[in-house]
């Protein structure tokens, strides 16, 4: 049987290869909250279904200002819980949500909420890589959602258009 | 011997030009900064952000200054309390958007310390110079040594509860004055009501603001309208400082033009007359113009954010099952209109920072 010793003499850089390359998987592993995040769909449709029975403003930091809803900054978290309070008292829902464009969010996306400078903005202020342009379809018309990384098992939302007929 | 004399010419020139660009620079400064009057924050409870001059929401902490220019938002726990260097102190309340701005009024800077909706309590000790103006979307008070509160409501409405001294509360031209325990509402765009006796407790800002908004979901046409009044003041404020500015802004550029050509020609004396010229002359008038153009500007932006954009909330969430409905479109129709003319008229005289 060969010693360890002449084992490493002899396969020394096909050795060094593999410690390097299990080193760059390993980083890979290790280095995921800097990979851009994707929305899940499964989990957008528990948001919708969050929004439906009225629980937003019971699950903190889901939907926290400064927030988009379709043209309007919201930078007073009153005026956001409010909105969400108000929306489930007239029964508002969004029925059999589909998600049918799901991809990261960019500045040209102000289109879908206002073309204005102030959506751009926002956008430019506060979106970064990890957030997605989500654009749901329901029996209700569309809607579109800026969404970030989970927050309590939940997509967190910063900005909120629709219905759009 | 020429290579010598040409570059004792080079360093004279560049030390003129270095000479006029110092004088520039200072200059520049004085117009766009420097003026700020600034507020310490001293106590923060719950949650309380600044939106600084670069517009980015920062948490609040004791001992951040606040500049001119800079708002408070606070968040539903959230509570601050600022202090004015001649130890006035500023109580911001739940719920709130204040802001510190400047003025510029017949050749003397006054503060301004602005509710957008919320409510904010003073104390205010006497002022060397001329006492700051206390404003809401409606209205303005001038006040000096004086203990009062401030609500704004989310319709736009203004409520003053004076707990001591006097108080000059002015709306549309009719101005009241309040003395201690004294109150008067106001609506946007109408004059000062009736002003009332007001002892005891001090008003729950979250009950008169329900009430207010409550009313104006009674006919919501109609409060729209009474903020679109408000907002009208303010475009047209700006409307008239516009082509005064274009014109001053011109002159300007001619003295700087002289002022180049004089520094090279090293005639100090007509330098120093139009530096004179710089600051105190047409430079002095761009600047109290510059002010009053981003008073006017960035009022229509808080008003129209906090207060039109507020409004447009409720109305959708509302309406958002019944989009059809006639009061909703109505409401819809003049909503639009208010944002046709902020984006035309305001919008180009913001900067990203403001947003």
């Amino acid at each position: 049987m060969k010693s360890f010793g002449e084992f490493w003499k002899k396969n020394k850089v096909v050795l060094i290869l593999v410690v390097f390359a299990g080193l760059g998987i390993l980083q890979s592993f290790t280095s995921c909250a800097t990979v851009p995040y994707v929305q899940k769909e499964e989990k957008v449709v528990k948001l919708v279904e969050l929004i439906n029975r009225g629980g937003v403003n019971e699950v903190p930091g889901v939907a926290n200002t400064p927030f988009i809803i379709d043209g309007e900054i919201v930078l007073l978290q009153k005026d956001l819980s409010e909105f969400w309070a108000n929306l489930h008292k007239v029964g508002f829902s969004i029925r059999s949500p589909k998600v049918v464009q799901n991809r990261f969010a960019m500045m040209e996306d102000a289109k879908y909420f206002r073309d204005s400078m102030e959506v751009r903005t926002f956008l430019k202020k506060y979106i970064d890589r990890d957030t997605s342009l989500v654009q749901v379809q329901s029996v209700d018309g569309t809607f579109y959602f800026l969404l970030g990384r989970e927050v309590k098992g939940y997509p967190k939302m910063m900005g909120f258009r629709g219905p759009v007929q | 011997m020429n290579t010598r004399k040409r570059n004792i010419g080079y360093e004279r020139g560049t030390k003129a030009t270095a000479l006029f660009f110092s004088f520039l620079l200072l200059f520049l400064c004085s117009l766009f900064g420097g003026y700020g009057q600034e507020a310490l924050t001293v106590y923060v409870e719950g949650e309380a952000n600044a939106k600084n001059l670069q517009g980015k929401l920062l948490p609040l902490e004791i001992g951040n200054p606040l500049k001119s220019g800079e708002s408070v938002i606070t968040k539903t726990t959230g509570r601050a309390d600022l202090e004015l260097p001649n130890k006035s102190l500023i109580q911001v309340k739940p719920n709130t958007v204040f802001t510190l701005s400047e003025v510029e009024l017949e050749g003397e800077k006054q503060t301004v310390l602005a509710t957008t909706v919320g409510s904010v309590s003073y104390r205010l000790n006497k002022f060397t110079g001329r006492g700051p103006s206390i404003r809401t979307a409606g209205a303005v008070a001038g006040v000096r040594g004086t203990d009062l509160t401030v609500y704004a409501g989310a319709d736009g409405s203004t409520l003053v509860v004076v707990e001591q001294g006097a108080v000059a509360v002015e709306s549309v031209g009719k101005e009241v004055t309040l003395e201690k325990n004294e109150a008067v509402e106001v609506k946007p765009g109408s004059p000062p009501g009736e002003k009332f006796t007001w002892i005891g407790k001090q008003i729950d800002y979250s009950t008169w603001n329900q009430g207010k908004l409550e009313e104006f979901l009674k006919d919501p046409v109609a409060g729209i309208d009474r903020v679109a009044y408000q907002l009208e003041v303010y475009r047209q404020g700006l409307a008239e400082i516009l082509p005064v500015l274009v014109r001053v802004e011109t002159e300007l550029n001619k003295v700087y033009e002289e002022l180049k050509k004089a520094v090279e020609a090293k005639d100090e004396a007509r330098a120093n007359q139009l530096r004179e010229e710089l600051i105190k002359g047409v430079g002095a008038n761009r600047r109290v113009l510059f002010l009053n153009k981003r008073f006017y500007a960035l009022s229509y932006l808080s008003l129209r954010r906090y207060v039109v954009g507020g409004l447009y909330l409720q109305m959708k969430a509302r309406y958002i099952t019944k989009p059809t409905a006639p009061v909703y479109q109505a409401f819809l129709e003049r909503y639009w209109d208010i944002i046709r003319k902020y984006e035309e008229t305001i919008g180009p005289h913001l900067v990203e920072a403001d947003i």
